[in-house]
């Protein structure tokens, strides 16, 4: 009975420990710790290689690749110096005819019955407005209006014949009979389409620009006198000639003088900085399908900063160079002049003060070995392409870019603690950037220097001795900012990006060349801790 | 007498009251381990347990229970008192702290509707019919460590292991028929055929959820697989639920209790059981979810498709709708019943006194849930049971059993909890539990002692 009693107790005690230790809740009284969450997340991720980079500032050029990857910008710039019409143009032209009929072997009738044929032969001049020698012309189009007019009191027939003018193959020849009926003078006249037509100029006296005519003149009596100064005119009239072909001596003068520009525009977001390329070069290409031969003359050509305006001008170029001629026509023949560091006294020296512009005077002179039988198609044209070929090969510091962008804060702050960005690159790139960050309201007053001293985003890949790159280099910065920062955004208008650029080791002189298996990858995180209270 | 028997038919009258109007919770009433193997409803938790009497019957009193218990955390591991004055601080980031990988959240409901014990000779035979309910929902630490301190915090860098996220319900009607047998003075060997019929059922078969932070890019990737099961509930978008289905269920299943209980020596005796050793095949109003495993890693805005590609957000649209896409089936399942198995043993330190100890141990869901119980049993004549019992569970170490269980008068009534505390510190408690029972009983079976003594 005894353990009985000693059990009985020992559970009471227990029991009761048990009950009085246990506190109760008093929910009345119940409070909340603040909620301090904290979100990463992924903001933004790329890859670009060397396309995606050039390609934002030089959509319109060529990015060259060689058999080993390696990488040439190349500036295009086209230009036609001369068309046809420039060369050998044909205008509206008139010519008379005004002769008496003794000039056609007509004697004096003082009556004049029967019918009897004269002839006469004259020669029509067919000029160019430049003043060269036309030879012959295929005509693509035009109109020969031949209009008659005599005194006669008989009946007239005018047959006309161009014998060196042939209208698809056949000699031309046109009749007008004007039939008396009493009043004079009697008039008539006949055109010509010179479409398809083609006209020998070189059988008259000059042997050039002349076509000969040939009248044959019937005279049918009325039975009235023919005096013999009675007028037996005829006018040829040429209007809206076209040609196909025409060949002929355009002279020995100046042909063309053209400046031109390339822009550069790799360089065009920089506002300082320098850069040596290994092996540049300026190409001037002339497309030629004149059957003209000509001589170029360079009489400028330099590079211009177009911040500073500083020109810079090349030296030591050859100064001329023959433009060569097709001997057929429709055909072209090209002319190249390369100039690069073999051929020029500084080239790399006007190229490196991060150029703008490539600007170029040249000028040409036809027939440089004087007469000779020149041909100009309708669409003959000269043309120059000039072309600045930068390997990226090199080296270059001090680039130094620019920009503002506006920027507001659309959160409310009031729940942000702070907020970190981590900007993370993984650069296969020779090249490394610092970038400045400034965070600043609508005067212009910094807010915030989001950068600091961390300014190094992107680290140069090094490279070996042939300039290539050998590996990548990653680069992972943290941007902090606080809840004061936060709150003072608030008032942020523009962000300011300040970018100083160079190639691995640009100080130095570290030669690199770009190929196009280099890679620039970032990824943008982003971390926001988050202050609620529920007090 | 005639007071005691007042008390009686009073007690059943508020019995009657209260617990027919309400559904209650069952859990794993451990009193029923130590004092009081002698009372009716022992026999569910052991089928070679059974009253000391001829027969016994009850009618929608035999036994109620309800149960809740969180794994997770306490009331107070949520509110923390506040060094500088006497006010509550709602701290989900204590709470948060003291959860395991895995917790469980379960609710637990059983209603004995009907129930009837035989004793022939060596032998007891039993019948009832009980409406079980069992809810549990199953929540990862990291899922509430993510609401709680984002994915920059302690989970930056790694996975947030969701795994297990679900929900499990299980509420079906059991008919059970019992037997036990003596075999010579020591051995008694029991086992009962349950058959049922399912009513609703939520079966997360898997769930997989993470999400990762990359600590350098954070990156997102998000991982998962799903497979959920339902049937009788009116989950599916627009479709109408008629709530009398459960009257009308026809989803089969089967179910087997087995025990036994060795006396080793007169004061020292030995017990195990397998109860809910089966399955519901579900086959109505099915409704199933899945999706087969993906892994999507989001990396931020790709620049370079963004450039270039002016549908771009629409793409990642598109592509955020496919991961998250679900299909959905009406295939017929079949589910587990949470099988436990219990290992005990009682001894008799005196007449009055006995103490015992218990290894529980429940398989639901692929997971192994363990209980240990101590306790000690006080018994007055026939008709007081006093038990108290102390046990570890769902990772708490404060679970205070209490057990009363009086009979007398043709009647046996009994209140049990499994926490004590539940009810005197519920916020300190991770369990709460209680149920009472009250059957009546005919007859008496007298034991060998008394036997031997007349």
């Amino acid at each position: 009975m005894k353990t009985n009693h000693r059990i009985l107790l020992t559970l009471t005690i227990m029991i009761g420990i048990g009950m009085v230790a246990c506190k109760k809740v008093d929910l009345s009284k119940i409070s909340s710790e603040a909620w301090n969450p904290s979100l990463a997340v992924p903001l933004a991720i790329g890859e670009f290689g060397v396309y995606d980079i050039l390609a934002k500032t030089d959509t319109s050029d060529l990015i060259v690749i060689d058999g080993q990857g390696a990488l040439a910008l190349v500036y295009h710039s086209e230009k036609v110096l001369l068309n046809a019409s420039d060369v050998a143009t044909i205008p509206d032209q008139n010519a008379n005819f005004n002769q008496s009929a003794a000039s056609y072997g007509i004697p004096p009738f003082p009556s004049y019955n029967g019918t009897q044929t004269f002839n006469y032969s004259d020669v029509l001049s067919v000029n160019s407005s430049g003043g060269g020698e036309l030879y012959d012309v295929d005509f693509k189009s035009g109109v020969m209006t031949i209009n008659t007019s005599t005194t006669m009191l008989h009946s007239v027939k005018y047959v006309l014949t161009f014998p060196d003018l042939t209208e698809n193959g056949t000699v031309v020849t046109r009749t007008i009979d004007l039939v008396y009926s009493g009043t004079v003078p009697q008039t008539g006249s006949a055109t010509i389409n010179l479409n398809n037509g083609f006209a020998d100029l070189t059988n008259g006296p000059n042997g050039y620009n002349e076509l000969n005519v040939n009248v044959s003149l019937q005279v049918t009596g009325s039975g009235a006198p023919i005096s013999g100064i009675e007028s037996v005119d005829f006018n040829v009239n040429l209007q809206n000639l076209d040609f196909d072909l025409v060949h002929g001596y355009f002279g020995g003068g100046s042909l063309f003088n053209v400046l031109d520009t390339v822009d550069i525009k790799l360089f065009n977001n920089f506002t300082s900085g320098t850069v040596q390329f290994t092996n540049p070069s300026i190409e001037f290409k002339f497309v030629n399908s004149f059957g003209l031969p000509a001589q170029l003359g360079i009489n400028s050509i330099k590079t211009k900063e177009t911040n500073s305006g500083t020109e810079y001008p090349l030296t030591g170029y050859p100064s001329t160079l023959p433009i060569n001629a097709p001997t057929t026509p429709g055909q072209s023949a090209n002319s190249t002049l390369t100039l690069n560091t073999s051929n020029t006294s500084n080239l790399n020296t006007v190229l490196t003060p991060t150029p703008k512009k490539l600007i170029y005077n040249v000028s040409g002179a036809a027939n440089p070995a004087g007469p000779a039988i020149n041909f100009v198609k309708d669409d003959s044209e000269l043309r120059l392409e000039g072309t600045l070929n930068l390997p990226l090969e090199g080296f270059g510091s001090g680039f130094m870019f620019s920009d503002t962008v506006d920027a507001t804060v659309d959160f409310d702050p009031e729940f942000v603690e702070s907020v970190l960005l981590r900007l993370n690159t993984v650069n296969g790139f020779p090249v490394e950037a610092n970038v400045k960050v400034l965070l600043v309201d609508q005067n212009y007053v910094l807010l915030k220097d989001l950068t600091g001293s961390n300014q190094q985003i992107i680290a140069a890949a090094p490279v070996n001795s042939a300039g290539k790159a050998t590996t990548t280099v990653q680069k992972i910065n943290d941007y902090q900012l606080t809840g004061a920062d936060i709150l003072a955004l608030k008032d942020m208008k523009y962000i300011i990006f300040e970018v100083t650029s160079q190639t691995f080791e640009g100080n130095l002189s570290t030669i690199v060349k770009m190929y196009d298996d280099y890679k620039f990858k970032v990824r943008v995180g982003m971390q926001v801790k988050a202050t609620v209270n529920f007090n | 007498m005639k007071m005691k028997k007042i008390i009686f038919k009073s007690l059943f009258v508020i019995h009657l009251a209260v617990f027919t109007q309400s559904n209650l919770f069952a859990q794993n009433n451990f009193g029923f381990y130590g004092g009081m193997q002698k009372m009716p409803q022992s026999h569910n938790y052991n089928p070679v347990f059974n009253a000391d009497n001829k027969f016994t019957f009850s009618i929608a009193t035999g036994s109620h229970s309800f149960g809740f218990s969180n794994s997770g955390f306490t009331l107070n591991n949520l509110l923390v008192s506040r060094p500088q004055d006497d006010s509550l601080v709602f701290s989900p980031s204590n709470a948060v702290s003291k959860m395991a990988k895995l917790n469980f959240m379960d609710f637990h409901m059983q209603n004995e509707l009907f129930n009837f014990g035989m004793k022939i000779r060596k032998m007891y035979f039993s019948a009832s019919v009980v409406n079980r309910l069992d809810i549990q929902f199953a929540y990862p630490k990291d899922f509430f460590l993510l609401m709680l301190e984002g994915n920059g915090g302690s989970l930056l860098g790694q996975r947030a292991e969701m795994d297990g996220l679900g929900i499990n319900v299980n509420g079906y009607m059991e008919l059970a028929l019992g037997a036990n047998r003596e075999f010579g003075d020591r051995l008694k060997l029991g086992g009962r055929v349950k058959i049922l019929s399912g009513i609703a059922n939520v079966t997360t078969k898997k769930s997989v959820l993470g999400l990762t932070t990359d600590a350098t890019t954070f990156d997102l990737t998000l991982d998962g697989e799903l497979d959920l099961r339902t049937s009788g509930l009116p989950l599916a978008d627009g479709e109408s639920y008629d709530p009398l289905i459960a009257l009308k269920a026809r989803n089969k299943g089967l179910a087997f209790d087995f025990g036994g209980s060795y006396k080793l020596t007169e004061k020292l005796l030995l017990s195990a059981s397998i109860l809910d050793l089966g399955s519901i095949k579900w086959t109505q109003n099915i409704n199933n979810y899945t999706r087969s495993s993906f892994s999507y890693t989001f990396q931020g805005v790709d620049l370079n498709q963004a450039i270039n590609d002016t549908n771009y957000f629409e793409t990642i649209t598109d592509t955020l709708e496919q991961i998250f896409k679900v299909e959905g089936n009406n295939e017929s399942y079949r589910s587990l019943l949470p099988t436990r198995i219990i290992l005990g043993a009682n001894l008799n330190l005196t007449k009055n006194f006995g103490v015992g100890a218990f290894w529980f141990s429940e398989f639901s869901n692929r997971k192994y849930r363990p209980t240990l119980m101590v306790q000690g049993s006080f018994t007055l004549g026939k008709w007081l049971m006093v038990n108290a019992n102390y046990h570890i569970s769902a990772r708490s170490a404060i679970n205070f059993g209490l057990s009363l269980g009086l009979k007398g008068a043709g009647m046996a009534w009994y209140i049990s909890t499994d926490n004590v505390f539940g009810f005197i510190s519920p916020a300190r408690a991770k369990n709460f539990h209680a149920s009472t029972g009250l059957a009546f009983c005919i007859g008496r079976v007298k034991d060998k002692q008394e036997v031997v003594t007349e």
